[in-house]
């Protein structure tokens, strides 16, 4: 069994890198709001092009900061994302930037609701739950289809103009590594270890064949297996959790 | 900070540099199945023809060629003037007659071939599906089946069954799936408003894809593989008869479900 100081330890250690990823949003979210209100910014009343323009304005520096900042390695990529206008038009405005291999470039996504390609984050739980609950969110790990096309978290906090919630503002998490900073943090405990979700699915572990974005147990044996935890810390508002494995066999 | 646009994986495929000898009727493939998938929607402007030349690797005459035949297609039209350029137009009848010419572009080996890879990724996808996807994804695929079933007209069909085999991809947490997937989307979601004419087929096919939402559920691995790979199996042998176009009597028609 771990000692419990150790656990201690790594449980505020583990907190402090999901801490540097809001740490890094927020400042992008007071930013962006701010520029808003300066500007006198009515989202109801532009349109799709109009909006999408002044946000990759404004936005375009917050991205250039975050994705070259202090904790920026464990971030790639950010943008601003808004879903508003009146009931019977209501249009999206998405600006995302992306950092490859050390260059940041803008991504441009499909917003064409007829297209095969349409990318609605409407539906995303990143998107929907910052904008139904004002709370922020931390999705994943999950592959990210039409987006990054990969496997992602995305965390992001409510956009909010005029005390109503517009959209958000969003971060990528850089799986590679953000997920070995995380297990060399799980190292340091003397059994084997794993970050789950809120949905019990792995971010990070020790255990070899618990790789990032598979199930704690599988759909499977959900039901029917006891789970391989042996103990649970929660780890920031956002459901995640530090799990001690059982060992194997 | 540089301010390069990056784009979706769809459109890098679709645009992607052709080989060595870039033909025309390549050309206008792929610009076509661009305007079908919507990655170049009603009212876009092209790029102009430098550029774009460029970007296929093609030489400006060829290109020149292409859109002169789109043109007459009706689904590039040319403005002149300082507001001029090149835009797109959604004929309604794009989907059927684009996908019944890069149907006869197709041998039945290459037919086959695609819809046997198109197979293998759908079984591989909802196996791994079954055991990793979240209730999210579930969801998810659960409403493209009915949305498929339900689906108004062929093209609709078809975009609810690539976005439902792409979904199921994801589900299973794998890059190279999802990758496959997508890629499959341009080489084979063009033919597919050809099964899907049929309103008893899109509800049949929706039927079907909703039962693989429901073992994957459930965690049924073995019975998620078999269901989608027979699914799209179907599919491909539909596609090949109609390749084959009406039979003569007496010959083999629809061979049904071959002995497994």
């Amino acid at each position: 069994m771990a000692d419990q100081d150790t656990t201690g330890q790594v449980v505020s250690s583990l907190e402090a890198h999901v801490q540097a990823l809001y740490d890094a949003l927020e400042r992008a979210q007071v930013g962006l709001e701010q520029a808003l209100a300066a500007d006198e910014v009515d989202v109801e009343q532009r349109t799709s092009e109009e909006l999408t323009e002044y946000l990759r304005g404004a936005f375009r520096p917050l991205a250039a900061q975050i994705l070259s900042g202090q904790s920026s390695g464990h971030i790639a990529g950010t943008g601003a994302l808004v879903d508003a206008g009146p009931a019977a038009s209501r249009q999206l405005s998405m600006v995302w930037w992306v950092r490859r291999n050390e260059v940041v470039s803008e991504k441009r996504h499909n917003l064409n609701p007829a297209s095969d390609a349409f990318y609605d984050f409407r539906v995303a739980p990143w998107f929907s739950v910052p904008q139904r609950t004002g709370r922020p969110a931390l999705t994943g790990p999950y592959i990210d289809a039409w987006g990054l096309d990969d496997l992602t978290i995305t965390a992001a906090v409510p956009l909010t103009v005029k005390g109503e919630v517009v959209g958000v503002v969003a971060l990528d998490v850089a799986i590679p590594q953000f997920v070995a900073d995380l297990s060399q943090e799980l190292q340091r405990l003397d059994v084997d270890a794993a970050v789950v979700n809120a949905e019990q699915r792995i971010v990070a572990s020790t255990a070899p064949e618990l790789t990032t974005g598979l199930p704690l147990t599988s759909r499977a044996q959900a039901a029917a297996t006891q789970s391989p935890a042996t103990a649970s810390y929660p780890l920031c508002g956002q459901g995640w959790a530090l799990v001690l494995l059982a060992p194997e066999g | 900070l540089v301010t390069d646009v990056l784009s979706t994986l769809t459109r890098d495929v679709l645009f992607a540099p052709l080989d060595a000898e870039g033909r025309t009727e390549t050309v206008v493939n792929r610009l076509r199945t661009a305007v079908t998938l919507g990655v170049l929607a009603d009212g876009n402007q092209l790029p102009n023809e430098v550029e774009l030349a460029a970007q296929f690797n093609v030489a400006p005459g060829t290109l020149r060629e292409a859109l002169a035949i789109l043109r007459d297609e009706g689904i590039v039209e040319t403005r002149r003037g300082r507001a001029g350029g090149s835009f797109i137009r959604v004929p309604d009848s794009l989907h059927v007659s684009h996908g019944l010419a890069i149907l006869r572009s197709m041998s039945p080996g290459d037919l086959r071939d695609s819809s046997d890879w198109r197979a293998t990724i759908a079984g591989s996808s909802a196996y791994f599906a079954a055991e990793r996807a979240s209730d999210e994804n579930v969801q998810t695929l659960a409403a493209l089946a009915d949305d498929l079933g339900t689906a108004p007209d062929e093209a609709t069909a078809r975009r609810h069954d690539t976005r439902f085999h792409i979904e199921l991809a994801a589900a299973a947490q794998s890059r190279r799936l999802s990758t496959a997937a997508i890629n499959l989307q341009v080489a084979y979601a063009p033919v597919l408003p050809l099964v899907y004419e049929a309103p008893q087929v899109r509800k049949d096919v929706g039927a079907g894809l909703r039962e693989v939402a429901e073992l994957v559920r459930s965690g049924a691995a073995d019975q998620a593989r078999r269901l989608a790979w027979e699914i799209a199996d179907e599919t491909g042998r539909r596609l090949l008869q109609l390749r084959a176009g009406p039979r003569r009597p007496g010959t083999r028609g629809r061979t049904g479900k071959v002995a497994k």
